[in-house]
């Protein structure tokens, strides 16, 4: 997806920076702020789209419909309402935040198909579509894909377990000579305090 | 007549950055401890506190 | 007039800062009487070569019952802490800091507390000489992020851990105090809107334990967010170190019976004693502006007895659970059970198809890089707090006023600082 693309993660931390460092210069208008506001639920930064809502002018909120739809998406994240997000995800935005919101309503359908697979042993295929705001047949579809069992009788599916601790850990590695390295370091600072 | 407000000449330039500084012991020993003139019971009873309840789960508007 | 503007720029100039400062005290009498005559001069001066008297002259202006339009003086403010050279404000610190006080009381009378947050924050760091160092300033810019509710800005300074004080007047101490005090006080309160409660224990530690002899209203408010925030931390009030003042137990603790009543309910785990406490003090936390954080401790027992389940239990079915914590179905069950799976809080699965919750032991092996960097990480910190620690020990042996205090007490100069904790078997 182009629009995934272009707004990567770098470039999305930039855009908020601007943003920022705009509405404290006095600058910021409702365009800035709506996006703004969407790239906090973006980066799931929570406490800080719920303040930045608080001292957005009230006349500025007023006039803009598409600032307080952002944040019924913010208030439902902040309320943990896995199921009601999508609801509020669903709106015509303009072109201005549309990218942003696209990039969120993946985030979190990524987010919470993980929280299914870590949470559940076994999940209502109703309740999982839920959680993944689909339809029961393509929420049905991607549990296939990730080789979920499914038991037409009682509508449950299995999720499939992943080893969360291995995933994680590949993108940090220490080379061996730096860890000696990193050794040398504690023990010539213990001899320091020994003395 | 000398307003209050302009600094006298040794206010003005101490003699080096250093002058301005007290470490944090120092600090808690002598002239920062919260000490009130006999007459008074309580400090501060001033102090800026008015900024409503910000941590508030349930407020959302 | 024009004589004089020119005579400040040759001063300044020659860097001849003893007349420039008597060339100032002498005229404020007539020259420098009123705010106009004072932005005329201002107006001709460049902030940046001509610093000291730019901002010595606007200090002065300031003090003036009437200073003139805010909006040039704000123009001004700005100008002077943007401009100025570091090492020119350096020496009008006391200066800089009048200005910026002056600022804050404004823009909050005003209310256009976002105005102030770069200025306060570019001064700070023209104020230091290191990001360690606590200045006056250090408050003011916490109360304008406060009341603009933009906290982002705040976190660089807070984040450093303050190791010495820019003394802003050496006539006023209380002021240092205060200025001390709120700062810890405020930084708290940030880190408990952004809910980040370890390092908010910290701040509001730091201004309960700061030496008193009397009570302090900041101190009093730091002590009754602490135990709301130690509740939700540690699901208890954690303990205060040894050195805590005498005072914050004799009389901040009778003042916050409230809060003292409302932990001792927790402490029993029974939801409808933690209500009734509740009930009982609505209007005292109300006033507080504490009913918040007192909700988010409501809500918090639930999770700590879930949290205490998964220590008994191996499995559980959700309407027992429901039954054992006091909520009201297996729904709720349910949804509390999967929103601390999410925060991290528990291990633990929900089968739904039995209606059970099957608890685990946390699946960290700790054998992978990321824990070894993490464990490098807090080595390194407790290695560089190790230095500052030493450091700090050497320069306080040097204190005059310590060996004059240890050889009154002991009769003879003895290393008591980190030498005896060794011996002492503390290190």
């Amino acid at each position: 997806m182009a629009d995934q693309k272009y707004f990567s993660p770098e470039i999305v931390a930039e855009f908020l920076t601007n943003f920022e460092q705009n509405e404290l210069d006095g600058l910021a208008t409702a365009e800035t702020y709506s996006q703004q506001l969407a790239i906090y639920l973006v980066q799931n930064e929570l406490a800080n789209a719920k303040f930045l809502w608080k001292r957005i002018p009230e006349d500025v909120k007023t006039a803009t419909e598409e600032l307080q739809k952002i944040w019924t998406v913010g208030c439902k994240m902040w309320l943990k309402d896995y199921t009601g997000v999508y609801t509020a995800l669903r709106q015509e935005w303009s072109e201005i935040v549309k990218p942003l919101m696209l990039v969120l309503e993946g985030k979190i359908r990524d987010h919470l198909f993980e929280l299914v697979q870590k949470a559940y042993t076994s999940i209502h295929l109703d309740k999982f579509s839920l959680f993944l705001g689909m339809t029961a047949d393509s929420a049905l579809e991607v549990a296939r894909n990730h080789n979920w069992q499914y038991d037409d009788a009682t509508k449950m599916l299995t999720p499939v377990k992943r080893d969360t601790g291995a995933r994680k850990s590949s993108d940090i590695t220490i080379k061996s000579d730096k860890q000696l390295g990193i050794l040398t370091d504690y023990v010539s600072f213990l001899e320091l305090i020994e003395h | 007549m000398k307003p209050t407000g302009v600094p006298v000449q040794d206010e003005m330039f101490p003699e080096g950055v250093d002058a301005g500084l007290m470490d944090m012991d120092e600090a808690c020993s002598s002239n920062m401890m919260v000490e009130l003139a006999a007459s008074e019971r309580a400090v501060h009873g001033d102090f800026f506190n008015a900024f409503g309840d910000l941590f508030d789960d349930d407020d959302l508007s | 007039m024009e004589d004089f503007i020119c005579a400040i720029k040759t001063l300044c100039a020659d860097k001849n800062n003893q007349q420039l400062s008597e060339l100032l005290n002498k005229n404020t009498d007539q020259l420098l009487q009123n705010a106009t005559n004072i932005d005329q001069v201002v107006g001709a001066l460049d902030p940046e070569q001509h610093s000291l008297a730019f901002l010595a002259l606007l200090s002065l202006k300031v003090t003036f019952p009437n200073p003139g339009d805010f909006e040039l003086l704000y123009m001004q403010i700005q100008q002077c802490v943007n401009m100025c050279p570091a090492e020119q404000i350096q020496l009008l610190k006391v200066q800089l800091c009048q200005l910026c006080h002056y600022l804050t009381s404004q823009l909050l009378e005003k209310k256009q507390p976002l105005k102030g947050i770069k200025i306060l924050a570019m001064a700070i760091t023209k104020l230091q000489t290191s990001p360690l160092q606590l200045t006056s300033v250090h408050a003011d810019l916490m109360q304008l992020c406060l009341v603009a509710k933009c906290f982002k800005p705040a976190l660089p300074f807070l984040e450093e851990d303050i190791a010495e004080i820019i003394k802003e007047s050496s006539q006023d101490p209380p002021s240092d105090v205060r200025q001390f005090l709120l700062y810890y006080y405020y930084g708290g309160m940030i880190y408990t809107a952004l809910k980040n409660f370890d390092r908010a224990l910290f701040f509001y530690e730091i201004a309960i334990t700061t030496p008193a002899s009397d009570i302090s209203y900041i101190m009093l408010n730091a002590y009754k967010k602490f135990i709301l925030v130690s509740l939700l931390e540690h699901a208890k009030i954690i303990n205060l170190p040894k050195y805590t003042s005498h005072v914050v137990m004799k009389y901040l603790k009778p003042l916050s019976s409230p809060y003292h009543d409302l932990a001792d309910a927790y402490a029993s785990r029974n939801p409808s004693s933690v209500n009734a406490v509740v009930a009982k003090n609505v209007d005292h936390f109300t006033a507080d502006t504490n009913m918040g954080l007192v909700k988010q401790v409501m809500t918090s027992l639930y999770k700590v007895t879930i949290k205490r389940l998964t220590k008994t239990f191996l499995t559980l079915s959700l309407n027992d659970m429901a039954n054992r914590v006091g909520l009201d179905n297996t729904e709720e069950a349910e949804r509390y059970v999967l929103q601390m799976i999410e925060d991290g809080e528990i291990y633990a699965s929900i089968n739904q198809k039995d209606g059970m919750v099957s608890f685990h032991n946390n699946p960290e092996k700790y054998n992978d890089p990321r824990m070894l960097k993490r464990l490098d990480d807090q080595i390194r910190a407790y290695q560089s707090l190790d230095d500052k620690l030493h450091s700090m020990d050497s320069m306080l042996a040097l204190n005059p006023q310590y060996i004059k205090k240890t050889n009154d007490i002991s009769g003879g100069f003895d290393d008591e600082g980190l030498g005896k904790m060794k011996d002492d078997g503390i290190l």
